[in-house]
């Protein structure tokens, strides 16, 4: 699957990556990554405020109402707010990577690269790309289950980097279809030579403890969750880059523009970035979807708003949705949204091969139209906006999960 | 002024006399009982008790699903607590206890119990070493007398089974006295599934196992922090193999056991393994090995 965004670098993107390459953090542990902290008392504060105007009866009175927003146009807002190539974390990758590509006589020779699911951005790819690596495409898994042991592998001798960008790519949840996976760990096992393997984290769980890839491979790192200031500085950084022309971003609860700094500590003054973190789990391009969902363009012709904010252009943010799976069905719909993010992407075929039965046959299309799966082609995936709720709900019914 | 020692001594003995007569009633006074407190802390207990029968089940169900054996657990130990107050409570209002009431109380007791209530207090009595001992509890899937399911509540003098067949059985308690009571999953989540096939002679073993191991491995139902084992056992008919593994949910054990039956037939067929029909059936709750019976 190609990735949805790809890595475009015009001036204004190089300079964007040397910004980015100073303030990268280096790949951590994967036991080690913690969400980021919810304000304080927020989440009391939210079910405490819902209580009470149920039982108080209180309409809101935002600032601007929720149904006066206009949702945005994608292609406009592309313009504005560019998809995200996520240039920080490529600096954090480099930075990770960097010292041992270099080594003539690592440790190790493998480096496995473990991701929150839902990167349409494909880092390792965009990585691997960036620096000319080599990178080892793997079959389609209708080849895998059909052929596994005639797949030629191919060989790891020779100098360089070699790029695994997604190791789910080599498997499907199909008794057929561990052979493959089977094989290229085997081969891994006696490779010397730089290897740097990307896998999902949800993916990584099940490789882990059942197919033994732990012996195989390194013990696997991940990003460093991005929390407030991380946000604020890559979106700050996206916006100049965009079609930007005076536009600010405010909040249509109370108008107040969400990247605005404190002139003291430099801190963004509202709250916003650090509830998105939050709702994000750390991970930037589910914060980028989920701010990017709720960017709303103001009523026109408003004349309270153009009294308080003369001469501006303002793009509204609406509070973040609350996504939440329908009621019927919901045991199917977990199954296949488990699925989908063990695989990353699947076709429905794929789907119907890996899920126990084929009885909900418009499950796919009730989930595409519920924002919770999106389609690229043939290939459904999960909404990286729709991540948190998804993972809320895998875990309360007690899905097997990853450590992220 | 000098006191009768004649009288004194009469005040003294119709005193103690009318402490003797008190000693000896069983019941206070009717005018000195207060039914009012008596009603309402009946009736409050009883309302309490329905409220948590009905509200930790719900919770239950509705919230994360490893909360949901924590609050079924709960209900029995809550209810029999909030009995035991109630009677605390009742007790000194109506009876007057003293020994030799209590040794009127007991005897009186013992003929009833002895004659006609014998095994309803052997259930209620084993009802509480449950509470205590917990060979049972809701949500935990047990076989008792060969009936199978799962634990629906835990009741004084009773427990409710509800089998896959979605039957409601009430086994009293005092079958726990006697009988052995298996419980699948004591308190966890998950249980032990096996899923078995049986096939002929001439095939290989080695590939049939691996592909059966697969099957389980690669089910949407598995529990990645179990183990999965596959064992197999020669007998003169053929070649048994179970295939032993955890689900992440034990209410889709029946679901799991499907799924990787299904699966697994095929796996068979296709590492060149032919199914045979074994001369016995194993039981749904499996013992391994199964009797032979020729």
């Amino acid at each position: 699957m190609k990735p949805i965004w790809t890595l475009r670098l015009g001036d204004e993107g190089l300079l964007s990556l040397m910004n980015d390459e100073l303030d990268a953090k280096k790949f951590q542990p994967l036991e080690q990554y913690a969400y980021p902290p919810t304000p304080a008392n927020e989440t009391i504060r939210q079910y405490a405020g819902q209580i009470w105007r149920t039982l108080r009866r209180e309409t809101e009175d935002p600032y601007i109402t929720g149904d006066s927003l206009r949702v945005a146009n994608k292609n406009k807002l592309s313009r504005i707010v560019p998809p995200p190539a996520c240039g920080p974390l490529l600096a954090d990758v480099n930075l990770t990577l960097e010292d041992w590509t270099q080594q003539s006589d690592p440790v190790h020779w493998i480096q496995l690269l473990v991701l929150p699911p839902c990167d349409h951005i494909d880092i390792v790819r965009s990585w691997a790309i960036q620096h000319g690596h080599t990178i080892l495409e793997s079959p389609s898994r209708s080849e895998i289950i059909d052929g596994a042991e005639d797949i030629a592998l191919p060989d790891p001798s020779g100098d360089g980097v070699i790029v695994i960008p997604r190791l789910e790519y080599w498997f499907i949840r199909h008794r057929s279809g561990l052979r493959l996976l089977r094989r290229l760990l085997d081969r891994l096992a006696t490779l010397q030579r730089h290897c740097v393997i990307g896998c999902n984290s949800w993916a990584w769980s099940f490789f882990e403890k059942k197919v033994g890839a732990d012996l195989v491979l390194p013990h696997g790192m991940t990003l460093q969750a991005f929390d407030a200031a991380r946000l604020h500085h890559w979106f700050s950084q996206l916006i100049k880059s965009g079609y930007v022309d005076g536009k600010v971003f405010r909040l249509s609860v109370d108008g107040s523009d969400i990247f605005k700094t404190d002139r003291d500590d430099g801190k963004p003054e509202s709250e916003y970035l650090m509830k998105l973190a939050a709702r994000s789990l750390g991970i930037p391009w589910v914060a980028w979807h989920l701010w990017h969902s709720s960017l709303r363009f103001g009523p026109k012709d408003d004349e309270r708003i153009a009294k308080r904010f003369p001469d501006e252009q303002a793009l509204w943010v609406a509070e973040l949705d609350e996504l939440q799976l329908p009621k019927n069905h919901v045991s199917e719909a977990l199954l296949a949204l488990h699925a989908l993010l063990l695989h990353n992407a699947l076709t429905a075929d794929e789907l119907s091969i890996v899920l126990p039965s084929a009885d909900e046959s418009n499950l796919l299309a009730a989930l595409v139209s519920s924002d919770f799966v999106q389609r690229d082609g043939d290939l459904y995936s999960c909404v990286p906006a729709a991540y948190p709720a998804i993972r809320q709900s895998l875990v309360s019914a007690g899905f097997p999960s990853d450590r992220l | 002024m000098q006191t009768d020692p004649s009288s004194t001594e009469n005040a003294t003995q119709t005193t103690a006399q009318a402490a003797s007569d008190e000693a000896v009633k069983l019941f206070n006074d009717w005018q000195d009982i207060s039914l009012l407190p008596i009603v309402a802390v009946i009736l409050g207990v009883w309302f309490a008790i329905a409220i948590v029968r009905w509200l930790l089940p719900f919770l239950a169900e509705c919230g994360p699903s490893q909360l949901r054996l924590y609050l079924l657990a709960t209900i029995p130990i809550i209810r029999l607590v909030l009995m035991t107050f109630t009677v605390l409570w009742i007790i000194p209002i109506v009876f007057n206890p003293t020994f030799q009431n209590f040794l009127v109380i007991a005897g009186g007791a013992s003929v009833a119990i002895g004659f006609a209530f014998k095994d309803y207090v052997s259930s209620l009595i084993a009802g509480v070493v449950a509470v205590f001992e917990r060979p049972y509890r809701p949500g935990d899937w047990v076989e008792i007398n060969n009936d199978y399911g799962e634990v629906q509540s835990v009741g004084l003098r009773a427990i409710r089974l509800r089998t896959a067949a979605d039957d409601i059985i009430t086994v009293p308690h005092l079958v726990m006295w006697q009988n052995n009571i298996s419980n699948s999953n004591d308190g966890e989540r998950t249980l032990l599934c096996i899923a078995d096939f049986y096939v002929s002679p001439g095939h290989d073993a080695s590939a049939v196992r691996g592909a059966i191991r697969d099957v389980a491995i690669t089910s949407a139902y598995l529990e990645y922090d179990k183990p999965v084992l596959v064992v197999l056992k020669e007998e003169p008919w053929g070649t048994h193999y179970q295939a032993k593994a955890y689900p992440f949910d034990m209410r889709d054990q029946f679901v799991f056991i499907t799924d990787m039956t299904v699966r697994g037939k095929q796996a068979i067929r296709d590492a060149g393994g032919v199914e045979v029909t074994a001369p016995y059936t194993a039981t749904e709750k499996k013992r391994s090995p199964p009797t032979n019976q020729f």
